[in-house]
C-alpha cells in the first residue's frame, strides 16, 4: 500500500479518536430511492441489448468483409483479363510501328523514301538537294573543282609478309 | 410412525455399501473418460500444439504462389521498346485424369459417348482446334506418357487468350504454367546491339541474357521474384483477415539507350545492301553525336531474335565493339592532328612525294602516283599518302605518337555494356617491330574496334575533347524513379585549334581532288576520311582481303554527328571511298534530315592541296 494512502488511513481513524464524545451524531432517515433509476430499462435487459447490438454489428462488419473479399477477387480477376488486353493490343502495335514493318507497308502502298528536305536559309537563301540526275551542284556547293578527272582510283599495293605472324601487327602495307 | 421412519431408512441402509460401490463405478468410469479426454487435449495443446497448427495452416494456405517478376524494358532515346517481355502460358495435361475424360463440354451439354470421343481421343478433339495442332499428336504425347506420370506438356508459349478459351473448355487435369516471351520489335536491326535470351547456364528454365545488353546488364534487368499464401477456402477464395504472407516481386529496371530506333534501323539496311553488293564477310556502321552519345550501332550480319535457327555464333556479336581491326588510312587523323598539336607541321607544309620512300627495311609506296608530287599537309590527308604522312609523322618521336594515340581512345575499351569487346592492339613504342615504327602512322600494325575509331573523329567534331563513348542513357525502376547514367568522362587530345584545322582538312577528303567524292552531301560541308587496310586474318595468322572504311562529320562548320562504315573483306570493290562512302552518305543525309540539322552556312575549307 502507497504511503499517502496509509497516511489517509490513519488520520481518519486519529480524527476519530479525538472527536468529543458528547457531540451527537445527526439522526438518521430514510432516503428515498432516486426516481430516475426506476424509470430507466432493467441492468439485465440492457446488457442483453448491448450484446446483441454488438454480436449484430460484428456480423454486418464480417459480412462487409466478405462481400469485400469477393468483390477484391473479381476485380482482380477483371485487372487481369485487361492487362491482357492491354499487352495483346501493346504487342499488335509494336508488330506493326517496327520500322521494317512500316517500310514494308509503305512500299506495297506504292510510297518512296523522301527525297533530301529543301532548306530555306535565315539569310533567304533556298538549300536545294542534289537531283538524283547529274546536275551542277546546288546553291551553297563548294567552290569549283580544281581537277575535272577524278583521282585514279587509289589501289593498295601488294600486301608484303606481316612482320610478326601470329600478330595482326608489323605490317608494312601501302593502303590509300 | 416411529415404524415408518424406520422402514423408510432400512432399504437406504441395506443398500448403501451397494449403492456407493455402482457411484463410485460411475466416477470412476467419468473420471478415467475425462482424464482420456484431458490426457488428450493436453497432448493436443501442449506438446504438438505447434506442429499440428503449422499443418492445418498449411492445408488452409495451400501452395506458395510465385510472384513472377517482369523482366525491364529496354527503350531508345525515344522511349520506343526495342526490348519487352509479354506473358505467355504453357499448356500441361494430367494423363491419369484425362484418361477417364467423359465430362460434357461447357458448349455442347449432351453426354459423352464413345462414339463422340471420351478418353484422351475426347480431349484431344476439343483441344486441337485451340492449341492449333494434329488431335492424333495430342493423343500420342499422352499416350506416351507412364502409367504415373501426370505432367505432360501439351504446347507452348499460348497467348493468355487461348489459355482462356481452353479454361472455357473446363477440361479437368489441364493446367498452365505461365511462361514468358521476350519480344524484340525491331528485330534483326537490333539484335545484336539489344542481345537475345538464352536458357540458363545453371539449367532451371528460366531464360537469362545470351547477348548484347540483355547479357552484360542481365542483372539490371531481371527483376526478384516474390511470392504470397494466404488462407483459402476449399474454392481458393481468400479468407478475410486470415493470416496471410506476401513477398512482392520487384521487376526489372527499363534500360534507356540512347540509341535512335529509326537511325539503327537505316544503318543496319544499308549495311546489308552493302555486305550484299560487296560480297563482305561482315558491315559495321556507328553513328553518334560529337559527345560521344551513341545514335546506332548496327552490324551485320545480325540474327533474327524470333527465329534463330541456324544462326551462327559470330552473327550474336556487334561486330562494332567485337572485332578488331587495323584501320588504315583513318588513323592517319591522329599521326595529323598530333603533328599539329606538336607544332612540328601547319596545313600548309611542304612535301614532296617521291614513288618510293625507303625507311627501316621496307620501301613504302603510295597506293597511285601523285599526279602532283609537291603536296601540302592538307594535300597529304586529301590524297591519302602514306608517303606524306610518314614524312609528317617521322618528326615526332615514336612515344610521342603513341601518346597522341593513347589520348584518343586507342587500346583502351570504350567501357560501352557490351559484351566481349576487344580493346584493339596498340603496341609500345619500345615493342614495335621492324618497320611498325612507320605503319602505325597510317594505320597498320595497330587494330582498334569501330567504336574507338569513330570516337576519334568525334573528338575532332567535338574540339579536341574527347568524351567516353555513352550507350546507356539512364534506367527507371519499377517505381518510377529515373536514375541517368554516370556522366561519361571527358579528356582533351588536342586544343580546339588543331581540331579546327584538321576539319578544314578533311574536308579536301570529300572534295573532287579527294579519296570519297563519293561521299559529298549537297548543302552540307563534309568532313570525313577514307581506309582501306590490309585485313589482318586470324585463320590463315596472314593478311588476306581488306579493310574498307569511311569515317566522317557533318557539317563540317558545325559538326552534329559522326557516321563509322566499317565493310570487312569486300569483294568486289574494297577501297574505303567506293565499298563505304556511299553508305556514308546515305546513312548521313538520312541523319541529317531525320535531327532536322541546318545545312552548312560557312564557305568550304579550300587549303592549297599542293604547292
Amino acid at each position: 500500500m502507497s504511503q499517502p494512502l496509509i497516511a489517509a488511513r490513519n488520520a481518519s481513524v486519529r480524527a476519530f479518536r479525538h472527536r468529543p464524545l458528547h457531540d451527537a451524531r445527526p439522526a438518521l432517515r430514510v432516503v428515498a430511492p432516486p426516481a430516475a433509476l426506476a424509470a430507466r430499462l432493467p441492468l439485465p435487459l440492457t446488457c442483453v441489448l448491448l450484446l446483441t447490438a454488438g454480436l449484430l454489428a460484428l456480423l454486418m462488419m464480417n459480412i462487409a468483409i466478405a462481400r469485400d473479399a469477393f468483390t477484391l477477387s473479381e476485380l482482380e480477376r477483371e485487372a487481369t483479363l485487361l492487362a491482357e488486353q492491354q499487352q495483346a493490343v501493346d504487342e499488335g502495335i509494336a508488330a506493326k510501328a517496327a520500322p521494317q514493318a512500316l517500310h514494308e507497308q509503305a512500299t506495297r502502298l506504292g510510297m518512296v523514301p523522301a527525297p533530301a528536305p529543301t532548306h530555306l536559309a535565315r539569310d533567304g537563301r533556298v538549300v536545294v538537294p542534289l537531283p538524283v540526275v547529274e546536275e551542277p551542284e546546288p546553291v551553297v556547293a563548294e567552290e569549283s573543282p580544281v581537277a575535272e578527272e577524278p583521282l585514279a582510283a587509289d589501289e593498295p599495293a601488294a600486301a608484303e609478309d606481316p612482320a610478326g605472324a601470329g600478330e595482326p601487327v608489323g605490317a608494312e602495307a601501302a593502303p590509300q | 410412525m416411529a415404524q415408518a421412519p424406520a422402514r423408510r431408512r432400512a432399504p437406504q441402509a441395506a443398500a448403501g455399501p451397494r449403492a456407493d460401490r455402482r457411484l463410485r463405478a460411475w466416477v470412476l468410469a467419468v473420471l478415467i473418460v475425462l482424464s482420456l479426454f484431458g490426457g488428450r487435449l493436453v497432448q493436443l495443446q501442449g506438446m504438438d500444439a505447434s506442429e499440428l497448427a503449422a499443418v492445418a495452416l498449411q492445408t488452409r494456405q495451400g501452395q506458395q504462389l510465385t510472384l513472377h517478376a517482369d523482366r525491364g524494358d529496354i527503350v531508345d532515346a525515344n522511349g520506343v521498346l526495342l526490348a519487352t517481355s509479354v506473358e505467355r502460358r504453357d499448356v500441361v495435361a494430367d494423363p491419369t485424369v484425362l484418361r477417364d475424360f467423359n465430362k460434357r463440354s461447357a458448349t455442347d451439354p449432351r453426354p459423352r459417348t464413345k462414339e463422340r470421343g471420351v478418353g484422351f481421343e475426347g480431349a484431344a478433339a476439343l483441344l486441337a482446334p485451340v492449341l492449333g495442332a494434329d488431335p492424333a499428336v495430342l493423343v500420342e504425347k499422352l499416350a506416351a506418357a507412364g502409367e504415373k506420370d501426370r505432367y505432360e506438356v501439351l504446347a507452348k508459349g499460348l497467348t493468355p487468350e487461348a489459355w482462356r478459351e481452353i479454361q472455357a473448355l473446363r477440361i479437368p487435369g489441364i493446367a498452365s504454367e505461365r511462361s514468358s516471351l521476350r519480344v524484340y520489335p525491331t528485330g534483326p536491326a537490333a539484335s545484336t546491339l539489344v542481345g537475345v535470351l538464352g536458357p540458363s547456364p545453371d539449367g532451371t528454365s528460366e531464360l537469362v541474357g545470351a547477348s548484347g545488353l540483355e547479357l552484360k546488364l542481365d542483372d539490371r534487368l531481371r527483376g526478384v521474384d516474390g511470392f504470397e499464401r494466404y488462407e483459402r477456402t476449399p474454392q481458393g477464395q481468400q479468407i478475410p483477415l486470415g493470416v496471410s504472407e506476401r513477398q512482392p516481386e520487384v521487376d526489372g529496371d527499363t534500360l534507356h539507350l540512347t540509341i535512335d530506333r529509326d537511325l539503327q534501323w537505316k544503318a543496319q539496311q544499308a549495311l546489308r545492301g552493302v555486305r550484299e553488293q560487296t560480297q563482305a564477310q561482315s558491315a559495321t556502321a556507328v553513328i553518334m553525336d560529337k559527345q560521344g552519345k551513341i545514335l546506332a550501332l548496327a552490324s551485320d550480319p545480325s540474327v533474327d531474335p524470333t527465329n534463330r535457327a541456324g544462326a551462327s555464333g559470330t552473327s550474336f556479336n556487334n561486330t562494332a565493339v567485337t572485332e578488331p581491326f587495323e584501320p588504315g588510312s583513318t588513323a592517319k587523323v591522329v599521326t595529323l592532328a598530333a603533328g599539329l598539336e606538336e607544332g612540328v607541321v601547319d596545313p600548309a607544309s611542304r612535301f614532296t612525294i617521291e614513288a618510293r620512300l625507303k625507311r627501316s627495311t621496307k620501301e613504302f609506296k603510295d597506293s597511285h602516283v601523285a599526279k602532283n608530287p609537291q603536296m601540302t599537309l592538307a594535300g597529304v590527308i586529301a590524297q591519302s599518302s602514306n608517303i606524306g604522312t610518314i614524312l609528317a609523322g617521322e618528326r615526332m618521336s615514336a612515344e610521342t605518337l603513341h601518346e597522341y594515340q593513347r589520348k584518343f581512345g586507342f587500346g583502351e575499351k570504350t567501357g560501352l555494356p557490351l559484351p566481349g569487346e576487344t580493346r584493339g592492339i596498340v603496341a609500345e613504342p619500345d615493342d614495335y617491330s621492324g618497320t611498325q615504327r612507320y605503319t602505325v602512322m597510317f594505320g597498320q600494325g595497330l587494330s582498334v574496334n569501330a567504336v574507338q575509331a569513330a570516337s576519334v573523329f568525334a573528338t575532332i567534331a567535338n574540339d579536341g575533347v574527347r568524351v567516353q563513348p555513352q550507350l546507356l542513357q539512364g534506367w527507371t525502376t519499377p517505381r518510377g524513379g529515373y536514375t541517368p547514367a554516370p556522366p561519361p568522362e571527358e579528356s582533351r587530345a588536342v586544343s580546339a585549334a588543331t581540331a579546327r584545322t584538321m576539319r578544314d582538312m578533311l574536308q579536301a577528303v570529300v572534295s573532287e581532288e579527294g579519296t570519297a567524292a563519293m561521299a559529298q552531301i549537297p548543302g552540307y560541308l563534309v568532313a570525313g576520311k577514307t581506309g582501306t587496310a590490309q585485313r589482318y586474318n586470324d585463320e590463315c595468322r596472314c593478311y588476306s582481303g581488306y579493310t574498307a572504311s569511311f569515317i566522317g562529320m557533318a557539317p563540317a562548320d558545325d559538326p552534329q554527328l559522326v557516321v563509322a562504315v566499317i565493310v570487312q573483306d569486300p569483294k568486289t570493290t574494297y577501297y574505303g571511298g567506293s565499298a563505304a562512302g556511299p553508305v556514308f552518305k546515305e546513312l548521313m543525309t538520312y541523319a541529317l534530315a531525320q535531327r532536322k540539322i541546318p545545312p552548312s552556312t560557312a564557305a568550304p575549307a579550300t587549303l592549297p592541296l599542293y604547292w
